[in-house]
């Protein structure tokens, strides 16, 4: 079953238009067999929402040269779970095409991925104070 | 194990499934009752303790302590967290209580209905910082690093939970009637399946681990598990038999819940004029008369067997990720419940 829908009678906080619209006339059906075809699609929008989050930030600091604390701090929240599963996935293919004499090599690797992207996510939690002291746009000269 | 042999043991899986409950529920409870302070006000303290108390399936806890095990970890070391986990889950409850006036949880009448909103309100906020108290406990147990790491997947999992309450409330505040299922699975993964199932196993598996993130078909698994389980719970709610269910039977209907049942009705056009109005009443406005008649065209019209047809599909969904999600766990006991729980899902009574 497909419908059209307008933005003004969209559901409140439902998926952004944009990214529904081009997979609505897959996913959308009443049928209990496409259940987990549009489950899983529904998973894989809220895993991805952590990339859609982030484009204001870049965008703010492209066209006014300075980084919302805030909303930076919303976008590395979701951001650090799916770097984790980004390292996963990569984690998943080497053990793919690994013999086992280097899996303990491949697991420290994947060990310390984690751990990197965790120090990454935190070092750019202290960001926004670093780049609005640099471009003299710090927040709290303004208050 | 293999899919095909995880179905091979499907035989001796209800009594695995309903043991491992049993055991893993104990446990939690117990730990439970010992963080409940001893010696404070016992008008807020008697009332959690009674609330905790009350029976509970514990699939929760047992979702943690189970995948924990069956990744070879120290399910004691474990107990801290499933039990938080256990903790969170009976303070979601009360609020959703409070926000959808339910009157019965767990065959006794809801908190608020028993001692009013402003008790009901204190045992929530209690039980999270009696959860959030055994997380940072977790400290000396598991180390700084890796209770860090629970506090974060904590905090995400509570974020969704309030961000899928909020778009539950929200569609009955706003009368939203062009839904579908789509719209209907993402409420379902923030509202429930995050903190019900993903959440859990994800952190019994980190347990086990000390921090290795699962493979990304553990979210999969957890999220079809939690989906088949909420639908079979709003199933439950039009066909359940009270005294099993410890909910209202119906009270989805009376509250207006988007749930798949109703969105199913909502896509046959023309809506019909009392269904439309129906929905723009308030919950003391509707009848028992409408309630029964939105019931039984719910029936006729095949919406709870569509429901019910899509819990099955999910059920099949979350084991046919079983064997990535798990390839690197350990063929044992917490694995083999863990591999039964979309079955008992899609058939509990309760």
């Amino acid at each position: 079953m497909s419908r059209s829908r307008s933005s003004k009678d969209a559901p409140p906080d439902a998926a952004p238009p944009d990214r529904k619209r081009n997979k609505k006339a897959q996913r959308a059906g009443a049928r209990a067999s496409d259940a987990a075809e549009v489950a899983g699609g529904v998973l894989a929008d809220e895993l991805a929402a952590g990339i859609d989050a982030a484009r204001p930030v870049a965008r703010r600091l492209s066209e006014e040269q300075r980084v919302d604390e805030k909303e930076l701090g919303e976008v590395v929240a979701r951001a650090r779970s799916n770097i984790h599963e980004l390292v996963a996935l990569v984690d998943d293919r080497m053990k793919d095409l690994q013999s086992e004499d280097v899996q303990s090599l491949s697991n420290r690797l994947m060990t310390d991925a984690h751990d990197v992207a965790d120090l990454l996510m935190d070092m750019l939690g202290a960001a926004p104070t670093l780049i609005n002291r640099a471009a003299g746009t710090d927040g709290n000269a303004e208050d | 194990m293999t899919l095909d042999e995880a179905r091979r043991t499907e035989v001796d899986a209800g009594d695995l499934v309903e043991a491992t409950l049993s055991r893993y529920r104990t446990l939690a409870l117990e730990r439970m009752l010992e963080t409940v302070p001893a010696d404070g006000p016992r008008y807020l303290y008697d009332v959690v303790r009674d609330y905790l108390q009350r029976p509970a399936k514990g699939m929760r806890p047992a979702l943690c302590l189970a995948a924990c095990g069956a990744w070879g970890g120290d399910v004691g070391a474990a107990v801290g967290t499933a039990t938080a986990v256990e903790l969170l889950h009976n303070a979601f409850l009360v609020f959703d209580d409070v926000q959808d006036e339910s009157e019965l949880r767990r065959g006794s009448p809801s908190l608020q209905s028993e001692y009013g909103v402003g008790v009901a309100l204190n045992v929530g906020n209690a039980l999270y910082v009696l959860a959030f108290e055994l997380l940072r406990a977790n400290r000396s147990v598991l180390g700084p690093t890796l209770t860090e790491r629970i506090i974060r997947e904590t905090l995400q999992m509570m974020r969704h939970t309030l961000e899928g309450q909020a778009i539950e409330i929200g569609w009955i505040r706003d009368n939203a009637s062009n839904l579908d299922a789509e719209d209907y699975y993402r409420m379902c993964l923030k509202k429930t399946s995050w903190y019900s199932c993903i959440y859990p196993l994800r952190i019994g598996s980190l347990i086990a681990t000390r921090g290795v993130e699962p493979s990304p078909a553990l979210y999969r698994f957890g999220w079809y598990l939690g989906a088949a389980f909420q639908i079979r719970d709003d199933v439950l709610n039009l066909i359940g038999e009270t005294e099993l269910y410890g909910k209202e039977r119906g009270g989805d209907l009376w509250e207006g819940k988007r749930t798949l049942m109703l969105i199913h009705q909502l896509q046959r056009r023309p809506t019909p004029a009392r269904l439309d109005r129906y929905l723009r009443q308030t919950r003391a406005e509707r009848s028992v008369a409408d309630v029964r008649w939105l019931h039984s065209r719910m029936e006729s019209m095949g919406s709870i067997e569509y429901a019910g047809g899509c819990a099955g599909t999910l059920a099949d969904a979350a084991l046919a990720e079983a064997p990535a999600a798990f390839a690197s766990a350990t063929d044992n006991d917490d694995l083999r419940f863990l591999l039964a729980m979309p079955e008992y899902v899609i058939q509990r009574q309760r």
